[in-house]
């Protein structure tokens, strides 16, 4: 009996975030062994993992070779050999205390999983069987499911695969779980056309497992996504030659033994500030071990208690009904296209509600920015790389192929060009416009360093709502907006009004990063009067430990009252909550105000 | 108190024995009760077995890949 299970499915995830995700859950389970279990169902990015049984000599292709088809090399902490994942393949991670499955045996839990998946396979009129020496599914065709698990204080991690219908070439890169001569099949190749589409499969697998396992209690959650965490990062110690390991990891351990801390799985307890992933008031308990260590103390009392999660009740998520697969899907296409989001980038914590509802803020411009703000996840460590002329097509194909009916275009900031990347942007928006001229097109802008030459070149796309965000108050700049200027961000919005009277301007800014709330009110006076017509004000969530910490957590109370005064001040539109962002419910946000003005922001052209 | 580290009972369905994967300390270093002490391997699952005292490590008596049967020493804390 495995009692209680939470059903993860966060579509296509990096491997070292999904491994971290997996620890954090472990970690949970360890410290609370009567919390519900887990079970994580993905794709990945095309990844080749090393098990500790590993032989280099499986991987057959070349660094260069796999640097050259995208392909991540990963050590990890599994049993087991080579194997790989990447799109059109299922992985499924239970994370489970082992004693759940009767009792504590793990060849026991390993036949287990093997009939979830031979029974999901069953379901699709697919013969799968096991094979006697070699653990994982096999069929007539070959092995169809792949097998390596972990366990910490016997709460296992890692799982099972399932090949749907992957990129066969990729497998040619290693010998499959180091058994040369054997074949790897796929439910494409028996089922070719009349395959069923992953999600569905993913569904049948999470069924079977409930059976298989005894699961009494069921629910989907949403979780974030911690950042990376690299699997042998707790191993500080030399190993020596004599060692059975591959000789990659002998080389690595042995470089970087000076700088491992002495503390083991250091990064779970170091997770990101992000919300919790669990829905509800004390259903999060058991899930993260460690409180998040934070580097201020939070606000007791009347503004902010923090929980021992150190978020609030009203900052934790719910996955909306069904929403993952579409989430997964949106993704997807946006990998497909390379297209890069300011959802995925920034880690948005509404990312599973709108790719869910078929929204995506596009980040034009390359995935780097020039700026160093201290909020913000967006990449800064690479140097800006040239634009691709070829983006607004890609982006304009994107929206039209999610059929959007608000596309939301933003774009990091890239002093590096002469005019701040604003005739990119125009360019993207004239695209969006083309392939789907009932679009309204929101553009959210950066400050151009201030040039209103830049301005009129975004404003003469005609989007409907130009947004620029002053982020936070004045007071605070230096800490938080290093390198802006809150005047300059003010009269770029007033001059919105000057050049294109029919466009909507709109701005936002985040709470909780100690301001107070008559500065707050302060700059919702200032907006007001440079003509503002919506404005957004939402927490503000630390990406990392490494990024600005959380001065407080503002009640719901205060964002309603921020929007009222937003409102009093002649500001139409006004989203104000914790989860708030720039562009959540930004095609909402345009309708109301919309509706408060006599004049209609510009048709398409 | 000397205190043996032994490998645990894996069950009926994972075989007597298992595989030493890498020990996470070296004799002579400290060691917090129920910290991870070694990494073991058998077949597609790994594991760790945790100490079961705090104190010192005094001894290691297998090392990186010798294989080790349920039940037998693989170190000695003292406690």
């Amino acid at each position: 009996m495995s009692g209680r299970l939470r059903v993860i499915l966060p579509g296509r995830v990096d491997y070292l975030r999904a491994y971290a995700l997996q620890r954090r859950l472990v970690d949970g389970l360890v410290a609370d062994r009567s919390g519900p279990g887990a079970l994580i169902v993905l794709e990945h990015p095309s990844v080749i993992t090393l098990g500790r049984s590993s032989k280099r000599e499986h991987v057959l292709a070349s660094d260069a070779e796999l640097a050259r088809r995208g392909v991540q090399l990963v050590e990890t902490d599994r049993g087991g050999d080579v194997t790989w994942h990447g799109p059109g393949q299922l992985v499924a991670y239970p994370i489970l205390p082992l004693e759940r499955c009767g009792e504590r045996d793990l060849g026991r839990f390993l036949r287990l999983l093997e009939e979830t998946v031979i029974r999901t396979l069953a379901g699709f009129g697919i013969p799968g069987r096991r094979e006697p020496g070699a653990s994982g599914v096999w069929t007539d065709r070959g092995k169809i499911s792949a097998m390596g698990v972990a366990f910490r204080r016997w709460v296992s991690f890692h799982g099972i695969s399932l090949n749907h219908d992957p990129d066969m070439a990729d497998f040619g890169l290693i010998v499959p779980c180091g058994l040369a001569g054997r074949k790897v099949a796929t439910m494409r190749g028996f089922l070719g056309g009349g395959l069923p589409e992953i999600d569905v499969v993913a569904r049948a697998l999470i069924g079977e497992f409930c059976t298989v396992f005894d699961v009494a209690e069921v629910e989907e959650v949403e979780v974030e996504l911690p950042e990376p965490v690299e699997p042998l990062a707790d191993r500080r110690r030399k190993i020596p030659l004599s060692s059975p390991l591959p000789l990659r990891e002998r080389e690595r351990v042995r470089g970087s033994a000076q700088e491992h801390t002495p503390h083991p799985g250091p990064q779970v307890g170091e997770s990101p500030q992000i919300p919790s992933p669990l829905e509800g008031e004390g259903k999060g308990e058991g899930f993260n071990t460690e409180p998040t260590p934070h580097p201020r103390p939070l606000p007791q009392g009347e503004r902010g208690p923090a929980r021992r999660n150190g978020h609030p009740s009203w900052l934790v998520k719910r996955l909306p009904a069904d929403g993952a697969g579409t989430a997964g899907r949106v993704g997807a296409l946006l990998d497909d296209l390379r297209l890069n989001t300011v959802c995925r980038s920034a880690h948005c914590p509404n990312l599973g509600e709108c790719f869910a509802s078929g929204t995506a803020t596009f980040l034009a411009m390359g995935p780097a920015c020039t700026r160093r703000c201290r909020f913000c996840a967006v990449d800064k460590s690479a140097g800006p790389a040239p634009l691709d002329p070829d983006e607004p097509r890609r982006i304009a194909e994107a929206a039209r192929r999610l059929a959007l009916a608000h596309v939301v275009v933003t774009a990091v900031t890239r002093d590096d060009l002469p005019d701040g990347g604003a005739a990119h942007l125009a360019a993207v928006a004239r695209a969006v416009r083309a392939a789907l001229p009932g679009a309204t097109v929101e553009l959210l802008v950066p400050d151009f360093a201030g040039s209103l030459e830049a301005l009129r070149t975004v404003l003469a796309a005609g989007p409907e709502v130009l947004n620029h965000n002053v982020e936070t108050v004045p007071r605070l700049y230096p800490e938080v907006r290093p390198g802006a200027d809150y005047h300059r961000s003010l009269e770029l919005l007033s001059a919105v009004k000057r050049i294109a009277p029919r466009t909507l301007a709109k701005s936002g800014l985040m709470a909780g990063l100690g301001e107070r709330p008559e500065e707050v009110r302060e700059v919702l006076r200032d907006l007001a009067r440079a003509g503002v017509g919506a404005v957004t004000v939402g927490q503000y969530l630390a990406p990392s430990p490494a990024h600005l910490p959380v001065a407080e957590f503002v009640r719901p109370e205060q964002f309603e009252a921020y929007a009222r005064e937003a409102r009093a001040l002649g500001i139409a539109a006004a989203e104000c909550g914790p989860w708030v962002r720039s562009s959540y419910h930004a095609g909402r946000t345009l309708t109301a105000a919309k509706g408060k003005t006599s004049e209609e922001p510009c048709a398409s052209k | 108190m000397r205190i043996e580290v032994r490998l645990p009972e894996l069950g009926e369905g994972a075989g007597k024995e298992a595989t030493v994967s890498f020990w996470y300390l070296e004799a002579g270093a400290q060691v917090k009760k129920d910290e991870d002490l070694v990494e073991m391997v058998t077949d597609k699952a790994t594991f760790n077995v945790p100490s079961p005292a705090t104190g010192t490590i005094q001894e290691i008596l297998v090392t990186e890949g010798d294989k080790v049967a349920v039940g037998s020493i693989m170190a000695v804390i003292e406690g």
